[in-house]
Order: C-alpha cells, then sequence, then structure tokens
C-alpha cells in the first residue's frame, strides 16, 4: 500500500486533540483505537493461525488486576506493569495453550472461555486482593505521567493511539513474516503443516502467547483510563465477545479491525451515552445479535464489500493494497 | 460425612448428565457445538419458575410444558441461524453460538434482572436412610433425569428413528442414499436437544438459584461430561454427568461452594491432557 494511505490519517489523528478537545469526543476516539487494538492482538491468533479464543477477557483481565494490585499494594508504576500484567497474560496463553493445542478442533476456544468465568469467579472469592465482586478502584492521584493518571483526556488518547500504532505494525510484520506464513499454513491445514516440517504445536503456542501478550497490555491501559476493574468488566462474557464482534464485523488483515471498530465502537457508544445504564443489558442483546448476523449474512466481514464499493464509487485507481 | 456428600453428588449427577445429553446429542447428529446449550437450559429455569410463582405449577408437572416449549424454541433456532451454518467452518459456528449466547443471557437481564430467584416455599421432605438423609426433590428430579435418559437411550437404540438418526451420524451422505430425510432428522435432533435442555432445566430450579448468568455453569458441565463421556455416547454422559456431580460437591465441600466449578475445570483440563478421547473410548 502506498504511504499517503498511512501518511495522512495518522497525521490527522494526531491533531484531532488540539483541533476538537471536547471530551466526549476523544472518549469515542479512544474506544475506536482501544477496540480495534483490542480485535487486532485477539486476530495475532484468531485470525491469523486460525485458533479460536472465546475468552480474551482473560488475559484482559490478568493485566487490569495486575496493574491495579501492584500500583495499590506495592506502588509499582503502571507503565512497569504493562510488561509485568502483559507477561503473566502470555503466560496464562501459553500454559492454557498447552493442553489444548496438541488436540485439533476447538478445544482453546473452549478452555479460554470455560477460564474467563473460573477467572470471574475467582476475582471474586479472592476479596482480600481483587475487592471481590465490588471490584477495585485506582487511588486518584491527580495529574501523575509517572502514575499514568491525567487530568484530562488528550493524553489517554495520545498513549492509545501509540498502543494501536504499534500494535498495526506488530501485526503487520508478523503477517508478512515467515511466522505469519507459518501461522496461516496451520489455519488452512494442520496435516499438511506439519508435514512441511512446521511446528504446529510450538508455533500455536507462539502466536497464543504473543496475542496474549498484547491483550493483557490493554487490560493495563483499560484500568488506568476507567480507574476501576471488577470481575464483570475484567473477566465478563461481553467483554470476550468484544474482539471478536470487531474481528468478524471487520474482517480479516490489518485493515479489518480499524474499520470494524470504526463503524461499530462510536454507534454503541453514542448509545450507551444518550441512554443510560439501563440500556447496558440492550447493548449487549445488540452484540449478541450482530456476531449472529455478521456470521449469517457477512461471514467474511464488512471491509472487502465496502472496499469494492469504494473502489467502484471513487476513481481510487490503482492494484489491489 | 463424607457417604452424605457423595450421595449429593450422585444425585445431582444425575440431572448435570441430562443437561449434556441434549448436547452430546446435537454434537453428534449435527456436528454442531451448542455453546448457547446453558442459557436455553437457563431459559427453561425462567419459564418454570414463572409457571410456580404465577400459576403455582409444580416444577415437575412443567416438564411437559417446558421441554414443548423448548422444543419450539430449538425447531425455531434451528431454522433461523443453524441450518444455514451447518456447513459452515467450525469457527464461524462458534462464533454464531457465542452470539446467540450473549444474546440469550442479556434478554434474561433486561426482561427479569439480574436478581437471584428461588422457588419460593417449594421443598421436599428429607428422608433418612441408614444414617444418610436425602430430600425428595433431589431424589425425585434424579430419578426423572435417569428415567428421561434411559427413555432417549431407548429411543436413540431401538427405534427406526433412532436408527435413522444414528446413520445420519455416522455418514450424513450414505444415510441420505438411504433414504433418510436428512434435514428433517437433523431438525427433529436439534429440536429434541434443546427440549432436553428444557427438562434439565425444570428440574434444576428445584436444585439451584435462577439467574441469567446461571447458563455459563450448565454449559461448562454439559462440555465436559461431553468430553469425558465421550460424543454422542448417552451412556457416557450419565458416567460423566455422575463424576463431575461428585466432582463438584467434593470441591464445595473442601475449597469452597462459590469455586465449585474450579474442580471441574481442572478435570476439564486434565483430560484434554490425557485422555482426550473421553474416558469410556477405547484407544485406538
Amino acid at each position: 500500500m502506498r504511504a499517503q494511505y498511512y501518511v495522512i490519517p495518522t497525521v490527522a489523528l494526531l491533531t484531532l486533540p488540539i483541533l476538537i478537545y471536547h471530551p466526549v469526543v476523544l472518549h469515542i476516539f479512544i474506544y475506536v483505537f482501544f477496540y480495534a487494538y483490542f480485535a487486532l492482538a485477539w486476530a495475532i491468533l484468531g485470525v491469523l493461525a486460525g485458533q479460536l479464543s472465546l475468552g480474551h477477557s482473560v488475559f484482559f483481565g490478568i493485566g487490569a488486576y495486575t496493574a491495579v494490585i501492584l500500583h495499590t499494594r506495592y506502588a509499582v508504576t503502571p507503565w512497569a506493569s504493562m510488561f509485568v500484567g502483559g507477561g503473566l497474560a502470555a503466560l496464562t496463553g501459553f500454559l492454557l495453550g498447552f493442553p489444548c493445542f496438541r488436540l485439533k478442533g476447538g478445544f482453546y476456544a473452549l478452555a479460554t472461555l470455560a477460564l474467563t468465568e473460573i477467572m470471574r469467579l475467582l476475582a471474586i472469592y479472592f476479596v482480600d486482593v481483587t475487592g471481590g465482586a465490588e471490584g477495585i478502584t485506582v487511588p486518584l492521584i491527580g495529574e501523575s505521567p509517572l502514575y499514568f493518571q491525567f487530568t484530562s483526556k488528550a493524553p489517554y488518547y495520545y498513549v492509545m493511539f501509540i498502543l494501536l500504532v504499534v500494535m498495526v505494525l506488530v501485526y503487520h510484520k508478523i503477517s508478512g513474516s515467515k511466522l505469519g506464513y507459518q501461522l496461516q499454513a496451520i489455519r488452512e491445514d494442520e496435516d499438511a503443516a506439519s508435514s512441511l516440517g512446521i511446528n504446529v504445536f510450538l508455533l500455536k503456542l507462539k502466536a497464543a502467547a504473543i496475542s496474549a501478550f498484547f491483550t493483557g497490555v490493554l487490560g493495563v491501559f483499560y484500568v488506568q483510563y476507567t480507574r476501576f476493574i471488577h470481575p464483570e468488566s475484567a473477566f465478563g462474557l461481553w467483554r470476550a465477545a468484544e474482539p471478536i464482534i470487531i474481528s468478524a464485523l471487520g474482517g480479516p488483515g490489518v485493515l479489518g479491525p480499524l474499520v470494524g471498530s470504526s463503524i461499530i465502537t462510536p454507534t454503541l457508544e453514542v448509545l450507551v451515552i444518550t441512554l443510560g445504564g439501563r440500556f447496558a443489558t440492550v447493548k449487549m442483546m445488540i452484540q449478541g445479535a450482530i456476531l449472529m448476523a455478521i456470521i449469517l449474512k457477512m461471514p467474511t466481514g464488512i471491509t472487502s464489500p465496502l472496499t469494492r464499493l469504494l473502489r467502484k464509487t471513487l476513481p481510487l485507481g490503482g492494484k489491489k493494497p | 460425612m463424607l457417604p452424605q456428600i457423595l450421595l449429593e453428588g450422585v444425585l445431582i449427577g444425575g440431572v448435570y448428565a441430562l443437561t449434556a445429553t441434549g448436547l452430546t446429542l446435537i454434537l453428534g447428529v449435527m456436528r454442531i457445538l451448542n455453546l448457547a446449550h446453558g442459557h436455553l437450559i437457563m431459559i427453561a429455569m425462567y419459564i418454570t419458575y414463572f409457571l410456580y410463582t404465577l400459576f403455582g405449577v409444580d416444577p415437575f408437572l412443567s416438564i411437559p410444558v417446558s421441554a414443548i416449549l423448548m422444543f419450539a424454541v430449538g425447531m425455531t433456532l434451528q431454522r433461523t441461524i443453524v441450518k444455514p451454518v451447518i456447513d459452515a467452518p467450525v469457527v464461524n459456528q462458534m462464533i454464531l453460538m457465542m452470539g446467540l449466547l450473549i444474546f440469550l443471557e442479556n434478554l434474561a437481564a433486561f426482561a427479569w434482572t439480574h436478581d437471584y430467584r428461588a422457588l419460593k416455599g417449594y421443598g421436599g421432605i428429607v428422608y433418612e436412610f441408614m444414617g444418610l438423609r436425602v430430600v425428595s426433590t433431589r431424589l425425585t428430579a434424579f430419578l426423572t433425569a435417569l428415567i428421561i435418559t434411559l427413555t432417549l437411550y431407548l429411543l436413540v437404540m431401538k427405534t427406526k428413528w433412532g436408527r435413522a438418526l444414528r446413520a445420519c451420524s455416522m455418514d450424513p451422505e450414505a444415510a441420505m442414499l438411504m433414504g433418510v430425510n436428512l434435514p428433517r432428522v437433523r431438525a427433529e435432533a436439534f429440536g429434541l436437544g434443546i427440549a432436553l435442555a428444557g427438562v434439565a432445566g425444570s428440574l434444576i430450579t428445584t436444585l439451584y438459584y435462577i439467574f441469567p448468568s446461571v447458563g455459563m455453569h450448565y454449559i461448562i458441565v454439559a462440555l465436559v461430561i461431553v468430553i469425558l463421556g465421550g460424543m454422542g455416547n448417552i451412556f457416557g454422559a450419565l458416567v460423566g454427568g455422575i463424576i463431575l456431580g461428585l466432582v463438584e460437591v467434593l470441591t464445595a465441600f473442601y475449597v469452597s461452594s462459590q469455586l465449585k466449578l474450579l474442580g471441574i475445570f481442572i478435570i476439564f483440563i486434565l483430560l484434554l491432557l490425557f485422555r482426550p478421547e473421553g474416558l469410556l473410548t477405547k484407544r485406538r
């Protein structure tokens, strides 16, 4: 793809907080980046390697809880927790993959789905560490770059933007590398991949660990941004479903999650802001319905029909990106 | 104390077996893993709950009602969302079912709130037998589950319809060539599987609280039972159900009743590590 496709949007998004500093607008943009990142991290395992995870909330929640516990108990800065939380998430992804990836079929999907429920129960049970069902709040210390706390939204915007850029680059790098091609081979046909000398088991574990690491890092961002985490927002089913919805709607590739998040996140956020808390369950009902509708009506995602449409209507020219 | 706990485990296990028979039936015939099975059980629990609180219907008498209603739900689901993905990749099927599960849970939360409910004023008589105490409702639930599982076993193994069903699960194309109406058998199997979820739901209301996210518990239990007993194996589901019932009560007793799923999860991981083909399947 040519450089202007990247440079123009990047510059536009970098200058956005200077031009528009309305908190709601920035908030929505932060969440657009957030979900695009989440879906990309999920897609390293779910799309590139073709190993479905129905519980990436496990890794997200581990990151979030690690940051807040290290912060409140040991005064560790969340910036460092990004690596600790990400590392713990990666370790969990690796260990969970160990019993599942030797077997064919969707065992990893079932194991992650079960583990997210177990983690939710554990987070409720260990009240002393996690604050139980009530959750745990990041202490307010005001403007403190060292402790990843800001009084305005713009710094969070830039942090999330940088995280997204890193995620896009990582995803791009992996999908074009030897690892990426090997993962694609595994996705298409495990037996064939294995007969070509690809260590299927090890590479699946690798993909799971990378995917989990970046998801854990996102959990740290989330808890710093919202300053609150509880079992439901860390390990809830809807959290598990979010990256799947964005990725399924957007479709494969780097572009998919970006497009998917740009469409779905503002719509849902605006609905939540205008309709209030009572709407939370309806929002999740809609998310479930969207998930079913995508699989039934548009299993390859929205991006490829959308680009085809754009290419027809706009004189973009050129070859396929 | 221990014999008492083990007895409780067996009684609950019988009902758990029933949650898995529906799942394993659908998996065997349609090759679709119904991840929303637990949440359909949850819907049946609400049906039973409202029949009891609004009309005073005994949960055991509401079994036919919830079975028929859930059969209708199953047929509708199969026609609208399951049939189109029957040949789709497994990943798509799982995502679709995940969507259904989230939809159902939040539908229930929206309609009936997140509150925990129980059948108020419903309880059984306590029998004493050789120092063991048995609550009559638990015993009835266990026996009902056993009878239904046995009936299903006979239906699948001894009737003409059952033979068609097994043929479809072994080799759909050959079954079709032999004159089996494949789409119809699949639809009926799905409906029956969901009806079994309905029966299980009615029985569970006598044992446990009713709330929207309770479905997660039962889908995990049912999945592990299916892996334990072997796919499509009704007898295996019964054995697996009783094993998990025992694991659950022992975890609840020795660890914490809040963490009873933890024991089941550990069994799940151990199974994947050492016997992914199930306990009853012979090793090749």
